[in-house]
């Protein structure tokens, strides 16, 4: 009898309840089938699957293997904004809160937690029974300790601003209690996820100096190894209890061993996908038709918390005038530069100042804010004073519109840039393109030299509009030199509201104005797709990027 | 020769001295801000400017080289990365095997087949050997050596599946990246070994070799290479000190964890200690291997003398 007979009489047997399951289990053993296999013929049959064989069938073992494309910085929370660090960083620690799939804040370290009337005060309760990876307990001077490290580390940490007015008061071992200065609704996105990680106060005293290269943390894996500018490894953490709710499994996690391996360039990250030295790969247009028609790869897709904009410098001359910077916004066509550089699907265009995957993006707005008409913004610039002259570039009192357009080095802004400026060129406006290298850019726009910016920002929270817009960013990251005393007073406002319905409406407000005032025009929201090896089975992807580890398993 | 050599090396101290002061120059008049790299681009002007502060980066680039060259001095030390806080003799010692291992594999490659075939050219010159080797070398002068990675990637890694695609730590590893690095440098040193060796060939003593009998293969290897190859020496030893600063694109590429995929992120970064610390790497390396070859100019030719 050949395999392929065996196999079915196996079967036939199995559906005519001719054997028992123990001798299924020697025949089919006999046969090579995986535990997986195994649990789905029973399965198929109707037969209730033993539980050790469904919980077999996710193979525990195997590794998980990603692309970074640099260097982690260091895996020190505390002191670094790079994301490389935070790809990683992020599975070693945990924080007392998380962000589930509907993107609300639940309590994680925390069993659960309350917010005081006057929303000045947080209280959590903590989970018993959570150890570090060092083995130590964590409880109420866990958090004590790592807020205070935060505060200590000062002005050198990119998040300061999460200890920044708030005292921790340890009411018990298992009770902790932060005090807010003024109530903070951004508090929730920063304090949830690996920055906010608790740390182990005997790890980091033991490590001193190199702590960045000794993370400990509570989360479902534990620092292995870090090859420098090579690989990074990381081990399944055994005593793992507090996965997050959208998690079926919430133990240890069924894959052993997760990697890195740092490739910066993209034709050797496809080739290692290929080849199976990792198992995911973020594509370009170029490479996603390929793997699209692929059957030994599945495609993972993210909404980024990310907004690309034509950022519009109000403080200078040619820009001043709210009916040309509205006239911009009608004079740009997002759909044709997401169809054209985004080829594929790997953006969406957006019209608002929040995209659709940052809390606080209304479909009503989107709706009715400035899209493309050529005919509206002719029109606009008409009335503006800008008329057309014999080269077909618009003047007024002899000055040509003729706008310094600034950008990065990057290829994708470039493009991007190019096509705004052909765009723009229908409308009778003559962009001039500047582009720079990053570091330069960033040092470059505080100045307030140019007029117009091709730039992108990623955020998950919509207190990013005070990071970007606010008055008091002047001179760093307000890179639109924009002021509006009323936007300001909002922006305030949004960040001490803690009622989730009541701040979306704030926001929503913000936005209005925003609109009107034009000092960016949205153009595009990427969308991240991610090729990875069907040997991953049961991964998840969170909506706004960042795969969830813990259900998935690695079959042979 | 003792005397020789300490005076270069005294002399080497100097071009040290400056280019150091060169370095630190360039940090003041390199636009980009190494707090806004720390901090990332949503930072505070606030924070900016305590962190600016606290690093001393307004102090003007002679008070911050005084302490760079006071902390060498007293300490022993480059200072720390602005990126990963670590000593700068730490980031860089962790890399610089990995790139000494391509530097001698890219040498001894390259300098083995260059050297050969400059010979098999010069022996059969104007025959259908000296042909293949023109137009090889041509070919590995004018390809892109990117390119050739590429493409070795394609056939090795994902259609052979010999040798891994990008990493270090195994001899598999280094396997591409040396070739990718030799291709230029074979092309270079069988021209020069072709070139010197007809030379040579065409002396009178080379005549009074072969009219005293010896044979073709005494003459050829005793007495023309060792003279043909001083050249080829100098060539060797510039390739070497330019190596050993990181082969930047192929260590790139290859994901090779070398002194030259650190210079290219500290500079993307503004992480001056660092890009320092790689510049004089390099300027050292220079330096150095300038020196050897002034030795071993001595050792393969005798009647040149330093004094």
């Amino acid at each position: 009898m050949s395999e392929s007979d065996s196999m079915r009489s196996l079967f036939d047997d199995v559906q005519a309840r001719r054997i028992d399951r123990r001798s299924f289990l020697q025949r089919a053993v006999a046969l090579g089938m995986t535990p997986r296999a195994m649990a789905m013929v029973l399965g198929a049959a109707g037969v209730a699957v033993p539980a050790g064989l469904a919980a077999a069938a996710q193979t525990q073992g195997g590794s998980f293997t990603e692309i970074l494309t640099q260097d982690p910085a260091t895996l020190d929370p505390h002191v670094t904004s790079d994301g490389a660090a935070w790809t990683v960083f992020n599975e070693i620690y945990s924080s007392l809160i998380y962000q589930d799939l509907d993107l609300t804040y639940k309590g994680l370290l925390a069993e659960s937690f309350e917010v005081s009337e006057d929303s000045t005060e947080i209280t959590f309760n903590l989970r018993d029974g959570i150890t570090f990876h060092d083995g130590t307990e964590f409880n109420a001077d866990s958090v004590k300790f790592t807020m205070g490290r935060l505060a200590e580390i000062g002005a050198k940490s990119p998040i300061y601003d999460m200890a920044l007015g708030i005292t921790v008061e340890v009411i018990d071992e298992k009770t902790v209690k932060f005090v807010f200065d003024a109530p903070n609704a951004a508090f929730f996105n920063g304090f949830a996820g690996g920055y906010a990680g608790i740390m182990s106060q005997a790890a980091v005293e033991a490590a001193g100096e190199d702590y960045g290269r000794n993370p400990v943390g509570t989360n479902a894996y534990r620092f292995e190894e870090w090859n420098t500018g090579n690989s990074i490894s990381l081990s399944a953490f055994d005593d793992f209890t507090t996965a997050e709710s959208y998690f079926e499994n919430t133990g240890r996690p069924h894959i052993d061993q997760l990697a890195w391996k740092i490739i910066a360039e993209p034709f050797a990250q496809i080739a290692s996908l290929e080849t199976g030295e990792v198992d995911a790969v973020d594509l370009s247009a170029t490479d996603l038709p390929r793997f699209q028609n692929d059957d030994r790869f599945e495609i993972f897709e993210a909404r980024e918390s990310t907004l690309g904009y034509l950022g519009l410098t109000r403080v200078r001359p040619l820009m001043e005038d709210p009916n040309v910077r509205l006239a911009i916004a009608h004079g740009v066509d997002r759909q044709e530069i997401v169809d054209t550089i985004f080829e594929g699907g790997l953006a969406e265009p957006v019209s608002t100042p929040l995209p659709p995957s940052v809390p606080g993006f209304s479909e009503e707005l989107a709706a009715s804010a400035p899209g493309f008409d050529p005919e509206k913004a002719k029109q606009l610039l008409e009335e503006a004073g800008w008329v057309e002259g014999g080269d077909g570039i618009r003047e007024k009192d002899g000055v040509k519109m003729q706008p310094q357009l600034y950008t990065s080095t990057s290829a994708t802004y470039g493009q991007i840039s190019t096509l705004i400026q052909a765009q723009l060129r229908n409308i009778g406006i003559d962009v001039v393109i500047n582009q720079i290298e990053q570091a330069a850019l960033l040092d470059f726009t505080p100045k307030g030299e140019h007029d117009m910016l091709v730039l992108s920002w990623g955020w998950s929270d919509p207190d990013v509009l005070y990071l970007f817009l606010s008055t008091d960013r002047m001179g760093s990251s307000n890179r639109v030199h924009y002021s509006n005393p009323d936007v300001d007073a909002l922006l305030v406002e949004g960040q001490q509201t803690l009622d989730q319905e009541a701040r979306m409406e704030v926001y929503f407000k913000i936005q209005e104005i925003l609109l009107q005032d034009t000092p960016w025009v949205p153009l595009y929201m990427p969308i991240t797709k991610t090729a990875v090896n069907k040997r991953v089975q049961g991964m998840k992807v969170f909506p706004t990027g960042g795969f969830l580890k813990n259900d998935a398993w690695i079959e042979d | 020769m003792l005397a020789y050599i300490i005076r270069r090396i005294l002399q080497s101290f100097i071009v040290l001295i400056g280019v150091s002061i060169a370095v630190a120059a360039m940090t003041e008049f390199i636009p980009g801000d190494p707090a806004q790299a720390i901090l990332g681009d949503n930072a505070s002007p606030e924070a900016l400017a305590q962190l600016r502060e606290e690093m001393g980066l307004n102090d003007p680039f002679y008070v911050q080289y005084w302490r760079f060259v006071e902390r060498l001095v007293t300490e022993g030390s480059l200072g720390k990365s602005i990126r990963t806080n670590r000593e700068v003799l730490t980031e860089i010692s962790e890399r610089f095997p990995n790139t000494l291992v391509l530097t001698i594999g890219a040498v001894v490659l390259s300098s083995t087949i260059g050297i050969a075939s400059g010979v098999l050219a010069a022996v059969r010159r104007g025959k259908p050997t000296d042909a293949a080797v023109l137009i090889g070398t041509t070919i590995g002068l004018s390809v892109p050596s990117f390119w050739v990675a590429l493409l070795m990637i394609w056939l090795f890694s994902v259609k052979l599946g010999w040798l891994p695609v990008t990493g270090s730590g195994t001899w598999k590893h280094a396997i591409m990246p040396i070739i990718t690095l030799s291709l230029g440098a074979v092309a270079t040193k069988s021209r020069l070994t072709r070139s010197s060796m007809l030379e040579v060939l065409g002396q009178d003593y080379i005549r009074t070799s072969r009219a005293k009998g010896l044979a073709e293969r005494q003459v050829v290897f005793t007495h023309a290479l060792r003279n043909a190859l001083l050249p080829v020496i100098t060539i060797i030893g510039l390739q070497f000190g330019g190596l050993l600063g990181g082969a930047f694109i192929t260590e790139v590429i290859f994901s090779w964890p070398g002194v030259g995929q650190l210079a290219v992120n500290s500079i993307l970064y503004r992480d001056f200690p660092v890009v320092q610390g790689t510049v004089l790497l390099v300027t050292v390396a220079f330096v150095f291997t300038n020196l050897l070859v002034d030795i071993a100019y001595a050792w393969v030719d005798p009647r040149i003398r330093y004094s």
